[in-house]
Parts: C-alpha cells; sequence; structure tokens
C-alpha cells in the first residue's frame, strides 16, 4: 500500500478515561426476563408434545427419510425447481425488457402477460395444460396427449407462471438503478449491449436478488403443486409411500424435513450472493 | 487539436469557438445543463443542428433533411466528446481502474519500473497521459489498490479522469465543482486551467461566479430557459447589460 492513502491519515487514538470515573450501572429489566421464561416454558411443551407424541412414528421418518423412493422425488423436485426458475427467469427479463421498451406493442404485449398469468390460479393452470389435448388434439403430427407428458405439463405451466412474477422482480430491479448511471454509460459511448450487461444489470441485481430468492424458495415448496397431475416429486412420492402403508404423518414429516433443510441450504446462499451484489454500496462496507 | 462546437439554431445555442472556455451561468432550474445534455446526451434537440469541429452530431445531412444516425455511430461520436457529470455518474460496482478503462479505446497499461516522479503502483496504470496529468497519480493509485471508488474526494478525481482517458476533444462539464470540497475545487480548476492553455475547448456549466470569472473566454447567462446575455466575462460578470444577470449574480455573490 503507498502513502497518501486513507489508512495514513492520522487519527486521534483511544485514550483510557480516568481511572476514578464512575462506573456504569445499566438497568435491570425484570419484565424482558419473565417474558423470556413464559415463552421458553410454552415452547418446551410443544417440543415435547412433538417428540413424545407416539403417532409421529420418528422411527418410521427415519426409515423412510433417505429411502430410494424419496431421494428420486427430492431430486425431481430440485431439477424441476431448478428448470423453472431458469426458463422462468429469462422469459421474464424478455418481458421485463419487453415492458421497459419504447415500443407501444412489446409495452402491451409484456403488460397483457403479467396480467393474465397472475390472474389465473397455478393449480387451474395445471389442470388447464394438462388438459390442453381437448382443445387441441394434435399438434406437430402427433397426439397432444403423447406430447405433454405430466413432467412436460409442470415445467410449462409452472415456467410461465414464475415468468409472470419474475418479469415484474426483474422490472423493479432495472428501474431501481439510477437513470444517470444509463447517462453516464451513454456519454462514455458503451454500446447498448454493454450497458445492459456491465453496468444496469449488475446494479439491478441488488434488488433483484432478495426478492428472487424469495421466489425460489416458493418455487421450490410450490413444485409440490404437481403431485396433483402424478408427477413423482418429493410430496408425491412420500404420498404413494403412504397411500400403500397408511404411515401418514410420519411420511409428511419426511417430505417436511427435506423442504426445510433445502430451503435453509437456498437461504444461506442467498446471503452470500445479496453480499456480491451490494459491492460499491453503502450497506457492503 | 483545437475543436469548435458549434450549435446552430438550437434553441439554447451555446457555441464554443476552438480552443475556447465558455462558461453557462444561471439560476437553478433555468435550463443551464440543457445545451450540455443536447450536444452529448440522449435529450435531443427540438431543432437546429449541433456539430463538432464541423462534424454533424447524429445526423446524417442530406439535402434540406436531417437523418438520424445508426446508433453505433451516434456512440462513436460520443466518445470523442468528454463530459463530467454533476453527481460523478461513476460506476459504484466497479473499481476505480475499471471505471476510467471502461470508454471503449481506453487500455490499463503495466507503468514502466520504477517510473519517476509519479510513483508507480505495480497492478498497472491507467493510460495517463498529457491532459489527465495532474490527477492521475492520486487516481492511480486508487486504481492499483483495486477497489471501488470509495470515500467522496476520490470520487472527484476520479469522476474527472474518466472522461479524460479516452482523450475526447470538446470536455462538457455540467457544475463539475458543486459536489466538491474546497480543496478539490481547485484541483478542478487547476486542470481545466491546464486544458484551456493546451487549446481545449470546453463548455462549463457553473454556479461558481469567480471561476467562471477568472477560468473563461466566454460567459452566457441564462434565465427562464433563455440565453439573456453572452460575452466576455469581465463584461457580463463585471457590467452585465440584462436585468436578469444582475439579479442573479446580486443573488449568487
Amino acid at each position: 500500500m503507498s502513502s497518501d492513502t486513507l489508512a495514513d491519515i492520522p487519527t486521534v487514538p483511544d485514550t483510557p478515561g480516568p481511572a476514578d470515573a464512575p462506573r456504569i450501572v445499566p438497568r435491570r429489566r425484570y419484565g424482558q426476563w419473565a417474558a423470556a421464561v413464559v415463552v421458553l416454558a410454552l415452547l418446551g411443551l410443544v417440543v415435547d408434545s412433538v417428540v413424545r407424541n407416539k403417532a409421529f412414528q420418528w422411527d418410521v421418518v427415519g426409515d423412510y427419510f433417505t429411502s430410494d423412493s424419496v431421494l428420486r422425488g427430492l431430486w425431481l423436485t430440485l431439477w424441476l425447481t431448478a428448470v423453472v426458475m431458469v426458463l422462468g427467469f429469462a422469459l421474464g427479463t424478455l418481458l421485463a425488457a419487453f415492458r421497459l421498451s419504447a415500443n407501444p406493442v412489446l409495452r402491451a404485449v409484456s403488460w397483457g402477460y403479467v396480467w393474465l398469468f397472475r390472474s389465473i390460479p397455478i393449480l387451474v393452470q395445471l389442470l388447464l395444460w394438462f388438459n390442453i389435448g381437448a382443445l387441441y388434439p394434435r399438434a406437430f403430427g402427433v397426439r397432444t396427449v403423447d406430447l405433454l407428458t405430466p413432467v412436460a405439463v409442470a415445467i410449462i405451466g409452472l415456467t410461465l407462471h414464475e415468468a409472470a412474477y419474475a418479469a415484474e422482480v426483474v422490472r423493479g430491479g432495472i428501474l431501481s438503478v439510477d437513470r444517470g448511471q444509463i447517462e453516464a454509460a451513454q456519454a462514455l459511448g458503451l454500446s447498448r449491449w454493454r450497458r445492459w450487461w456491465r453496468i444496469v444489470l449488475p446494479q439491478a441485481m441488488r434488488a433483484i436478488v432478495p426478492p428472487a430468492g424469495n421466489m425460489l424458495i416458493g418455487t421450490l415448496k410450490g413444485t409440490s403443486i404437481v403431485s396433483v397431475i402424478a408427477v413423482n416429486d418429493l410430496l408425491f412420492s412420500a404420498q404413494l409411500i403412504y397411500h400403500r402403508t397408511y404411515q401418514v404423518i410420519p411420511l409428511l414429516m419426511v417430505a417436511t424435513l427435506w423442504y426445510a433443510i433445502v430451503t435453509t441450504l437456498l437461504g444461506i446462499a442467498q446471503t452470500f450472493v445479496e453480499k456480491y451484489y451490494a459491492r460499491g454500496t453503502e450497506t457492503a462496507r | 487539436m483545437s475543436v469548435m462546437v458549434d450549435t446552430r439554431s438550437v434553441h439554447k445555442s451555446v457555441g464554443s469557438r476552438a480552443g475556447e472556455v465558455t462558461g453557462v451561468l444561471g439560476p437553478s432550474g433555468s435550463g443551464t445543463s440543457t445545451p450540455l445534455r443536447t450536444v452529448n446526451h440522449p435529450e435531443k434537440a427540438d431543432r437546429g443542428e449541433i456539430s463538432v469541429d464541423g462534424a454533424l452530431l447524429g445526423y446524417r445531412r442530406a439535402g434540406d433533411r436531417l437523418y438520424e444516425l445508426p446508433g453505433r455511430e451516434v456512440l462513436r461520436q460520443r466518445t470523442r466528446i468528454g463530459f463530467v457529470f454533476r453527481n460523478f455518474g461513476l460506476f459504484p460496482h466497479l473499481t476505480v481502474l475499471d471505471n476510467v478503462v471502461e470508454a471503449p479505446g481506453v487500455r490499463a497499461e503495466a507503468a514502466p519500473e520504477g517510473g519517476g516522479g509519479e510513483r508507480a503502483p505495480a497492478a498497472g496504470t491507467v493510460r495517463a497521459r498529457g491532459r489527465g496529468r495532474r490527477l492521475s497519480a492520486a487516481v492511480v493509485r486508487r486504481a492499483a489498490a483495486g477497489g471501488a471508488p470509495g470515500p467522496f474526494r476520490h470520487r472527484g478525481r476520479v469522476a474527472l479522469a474518466r472522461p479524460l482517458a479516452p482523450e475526447p476533444k470538446p470536455l462538457l462539464f455540467d457544475e463539475p465543482t458543486s459536489a466538491l470540497d474546497p480543496e478539490l475545487v481547485g484541483e478542478v480548476l487547476d486542470v481545466t486551467r491546464d486544458l484551456a492553455a493546451r487549446g481545449t475547448t470546453m463548455i462549463v456549466v457553473t454556479h461558481e461566479i469567480a471561476s467562471a470569472r477568472e477560468a473563461t473566454d466566454t460567459v452566457v447567462s441564462m434565465a427562464d430557459g433563455r440565453i439573456v446575455e453572452r460575452g466576455a466575462p469581465d463584461e457580463v460578470l463585471g457590467a452585465p447589460r440584462e436585468e436578469r444577470t444582475r439579479a442573479f449574480l446580486a443573488k449568487a455573490l
């Protein structure tokens, strides 16, 4: 480090106060203690009832937790989430670009898309796509039913739904970037592409990541809805087992624990991503 | 080397002769920045034409019509004009070095070993030829440290170094000193004086009467989006003919 940097600017060193300075005694807050004891006691009762309730059958939970069919279901849930997020945000970014473009037709199309797909409940949408064969029996020379397997329907339905929300998240992120940044980039003669990838998007990410992380976690759990069209995800795998063994609660616990574990990991990852995109801003220091 | 900025029949026509420093003064909101923003900015002039060194900006003339140039051509023209923003307009997510070398055609070069008077950083330095020299030492040190623009006083220097890096011909300043402390204001004035001595054409929008008087060749006084007076700094600032100029000066001093 060369001289002339901030580190070299002399500052006033911390000096210990005089030895006979009066000691500061914080006020005791008995109410806080009482509240903590009550809440902990209630929490203890709940945990106790869960742990000692035989009906939870924790040994059965242990048996199935890493069973093949559950892990296969977990794997499908994970990749379905990843595919839906990637496709949803790709389409959403395109829709956001349409919405912010100078072309009134593109703006209207984007607005219409978001309006339509936010209006249809995801469950209704999945059922519609699942039964699309009733409307269009044949497509591309094949029977629609053969073309649209349950997994394909799940990907299409969830992606179209996701894209509508992603479009709004991306649009908000782009609008959060100071207009002066674009003007500065233009004044420097940066191309439209470079302005977008180098200047606007990295700064927009700061506002995009928190809601996108929220959406990722929402999508992870939201994929469980595909169990209604018999897609073998985590929840459906658990259901298949308990339909056979009638151990409903333990298998729902298996699914619950897995969802909680993955959600926790994603939450941790999100923290790091947020830190990365906060570079150069107040929160980074 | 000397360039002329000509803003013929634009509503607020603030031209600058080659090698001349033009100061634009006026109360906030009187449209002082607009002439600059039409020269190097998405803000388009409603009518009239703007040319730098005889080359029409943003349009191609054919007969009695002006056809908009494709975006790439406009960008190429923009790189030849330097613009210093009021609030610096630095990119906060990029390092100092990346900020300065972001413009097309600017490259970071390795510093020569033991490079003379200015202590040369090891990491590679911004090409600081000629006009950028005064600022380069401080900027280069920040750049070598690899950090973000960081503390405010450094940002002012980086903000000046960035448009100078591609060696643009005319320079436009939009209130360059409004956000700076007195020490940095002096530094900016030094640089502008330096640039003026080398025959750089500059248009400076400013509220600093004292520096306008000292550092400019021509002063343009604006009020309510119109130019009310134009002339040598001694005339316009010393003995203004127009009431609007007098009113502004009385408040500003």
